[in-house]
């Protein structure tokens, strides 16, 4: 580390995050970063995303976070540029970066140099840069065509015999996305996904809001899940607000966010089992999510997205709630069991998923997570690296896969839904005591004046202005179903966020999809998409 | 490593053909055996609806034991709600106090149900209830005056009964 000191302008960050800070130069940002990689061991690539700074000299500032998996180390390298600057581009050390650049130059105009910038995720022909403070809410976009360079690509390159479209009204999708392969003897030998179809600036809405009012927008970005959005937001706000919520909220909390991540796994693998016509397994995946969902109404009144909000969580938990959890979670356990059991003697469905693999290698450089790394044998999961809450002191495994195939991934997703209800019982065992909600702090007043009795209704309105966030940049994440889930909060003194980057998994995973599924066969892409977790309403946000 | 080594062995083929087989046979016993119990009816669905305690259906204005409202119109929820669904209206200006409501109404179209009216306002003066709001054949019956509702002796919430 100190070899690390000396070669770059680094400081360490605040608040035990693990976390240090870089601010390189732009014109060798390609040999530091190479530097950081090959010698430090700064292997995985999680985010890049610019923020405009109005009050500095320069007109941008680009954030790359990258990550050490040894040491779990993450870095942030700052890169402050001027709008007139064109970058260099980064996709020579990790190809994952692609629509991450692609991103930046629809979104702020940045140009790259020596690369293709391709649409994304705004409609082609587009001209304004909507993330840009000189945007207004509510402008509207003058778009060309729908079919922009795409269309060409696919023109030039090959007649339009050997594509094939698939989309969402295709039986096998669920997803919002459309996706051009080109087959040659029944496999794929080209792919393009084209994604933007639901984008709703749920970033740029959230830079006009009060903070007490993002959560209900950042619950609905991933619409797969019933908890994990949510709770990445309170991480997030209640660090920067420094909060410290009582023991048993955080108990509570991670009960929701188990819930959540044994839905999401059934999900997927019923998705898995959808392709390959397998409808009795699908019938009793869907019994047990069932029960999860009601478990879920009854303590929160909502069969998804929670009402827990900063501070704490709102309500005791429900007489019967625990006995009835207990009942269940031991027919789950058997359950799963059992189901792992079945689908690998299942002589069809090995035979199909097993036949892709993806190596660590390949893995890292396409930046996947949550249960697709794991299922290459790669042991990262931020519950054990960055624990929060109480995961520290709760027992549990890692389940890591052999090969990397779809086989390994629905396996590692179902030993994963077995170590959750374990972690669920561990703590229904030992449900801490106290209070619900964080006391000592001034926000807690606004949710508590109904039992208090003593309250003045301009105070409350004040307050709920009057809180605002430090001119500083903070990133907090979670391990939701399908990978880590992030979000970077920038505040300006304010009582507004000045800039909030939502990384969710998705992003990655669907980038690396399009790469993967090269060289696969045509009829076999949709067991082997799902078994990655793609959800496109977080791809688009 | 958790994950069995067991559960990578390639399961056999005849192996396969043999239980595929089995299976077929049950399927065939199963039916042969309902045959004989056919049911005449189907289930009804529908009639009975179970909500949990804290169900969170269509919002409405809470009434005292006087059978008069306990929302003293301060403003609160229209201020944190993200999307300025509810709209709210005074009779004597900006006063506060109790029978000062004129119009309270809900655009059900742009609600969330994020349920932060209800857990800000200080004297609890707002709920959801149970039961939904279901499609209607006019756009304007999503803008609905939860004031006009509380008044009527009938369930307030639900719309299509």
């Amino acid at each position: 580390m100190k070899n690390l000191e000396e070669k770059l302008n680094l400081h360490r960050g605040g608040n035990d995050t693990g976390e240090i800070f870089v601010e390189g130069d732009p014109n060798s940002i390609n040999s530091e970063l190479n530097l950081l990689k090959n010698q430090f061991g700064f292997c995985y690539f999680l985010d890049m995303y610019a923020a405009e700074c109005p009050g500095d000299d320069f007109d941008f500032k680009i954030y790359y976070y990258i990550l050490n998996l040894d040491e779990n180390i993450r870095i942030r390298y700052t890169v402050s540029i001027s709008s007139k600057f064109s970058m260099p581009s980064v996709t020579s050390i990790w190809k994952c970066s692609d629509w991450y650049e692609r991103e930046i130059h629809e979104m702020y105009g940045v140009y790259f140099v020596n690369r293709n910038l391709d649409r994304l995720l705004l409609p082609a022909g587009c001209s304004e840069k909507p993330m840009l403070n000189s945007f207004r809410m509510g402008q509207e976009i003058e778009a060309t065509t729908p079919f922009g360079p795409y269309f060409t690509k696919r023109n030039q390159k090959d007649p339009l015999k050997n594509w094939t479209k698939i989309s969402t009204w295709t039986k096998s999708t669920h997803l919002s996305f459309k996706l051009w392969l080109q087959s040659d003897e029944g496999k794929v030998s080209d792919s393009i996904v084209e994604v933007g179809f639901l984008h709703r600036g749920v970033e740029k809405l959230c830079q006009n809001l009060n903070l007490f009012q993002l959560s209900p927008y950042i619950q609905r970005v991933n619409s797969h899940s019933l908890f994990c959005g949510e709770l990445s937001w309170l991480m997030a706000i209640e660090q920067r607000l420094q909060i410290k919520i009582p023991p048993k909220a955080m108990a509570i909390r991670m009960l929701l966010a188990e819930f959540s991540r044994i839905w999401e796994h059934f999900y997927f693998v019923e998705q898995v089992c959808l392709k390959l016509k397998m409808d009795k397994d699908i019938r009793e995946f869907q019994f047990y999510k069932e029960y999860i969902t009601e478990l879920f109404e009854n303590y929160t009144g909502r069969r998804q997205y929670s009402n827990v909000f900063i501070g704490g969580v709102p309500s005791e938990l429900q007489a019967g709630w625990i006995t009835s959890c207990y009942d269940f979670l031991p027919k789950l356990e058997i359950f799963t069991s059992k189901k792992i059991r079945e689908l690998s003697k299942d002589y069809f469905f090995s035979e199909i998923l097993r036949s892709d693999s993806i190596d660590g290698n390949t893995a890292l450089e396409l930046s996947l997570t949550g249960p697709t790394l794991r299922g290459c044998g790669i042991n990262f999961d931020i519950r054990k690296s960055f624990p929060y809450y109480h995961y520290e002191s709760v027992d549990f495994e890692i389940p890591l896969g052999k090969h990397g195939s779809s086989f390994d991934r629905v396996l590692v997703r179902l030993e994963e839904v077995r170590q959750s209800t374990s972690i669920i019982l561990q703590l229904l065992d030992n449900l801490p005591t106290g209070n619900l909600l964080d006391e000592g702090h001034e926000i807690v007043s606004l949710f508590k004046a109904q039992d208090d009795g003593n309250f003045n209704a301009l105070d409350l309105m004040n307050l709920i202005d009057g809180v605002k966030i430090s001119k500083d940049v903070s990133y907090s994440s979670i391990e939701a179903g399908s990978g880590e889930w992030g979000i970077h909060l920038h505040g300006d003194g304010s009582n507004k966020a000045s800039r909030l980057r939502i990384s969710p998994p998705s992003f990655s995973l669907l980038q690396a999809f399009q790469s993967l599924v090269i060289g696969r066969e045509v009829s076999e892409y949709g067991a082997f998409l799902e078994s990655f977790g793609i959800n496109s309403s977080e791809v688009d946000r | 490593m958790i994950i069995k080594k067991s559960h990578y062995k390639k399961p056999s083929f005849h192996f396969e053909i043999l239980r595929i087989c089995f299976s077929i046979l049950q399927g065939v016993k199963r039916k042969w055996i309902k045959r004989w119990e056919v049911n005449k009816f189907t289930i009804n669905y529908g009639e009975e609806v179970f909500y949990s305690n804290r169900h969170m259906g269509f919002p409405s204005l809470k009434m005292d034991l006087g059978q008069s409202l306990i929302c003293d119109g301060c403003k609160l929820c229209k201020k944190i709600c993200p999307t300025n669904c509810i709209e709210i209206d005074l009779k004597n200006g900006d006063g506060n106090g109790k029978d000062n409501l004129a119009c309270f109404s809900i655009d059900l179209r742009s609600c969330f149900y994020c349920n932060l009216c209800v857990s800000v306002c200080p004297i609890s003066a707002i709920e959801f209830k149970n039961g939904f709001f279901s499609a209607q054949n006019n756009v304007d019956k999503f803008k609905v005056d939860l004031l006009e509702r509380s008044n009527k002796q009938s369930p307030p919430y639900n719309l299509f009964h």
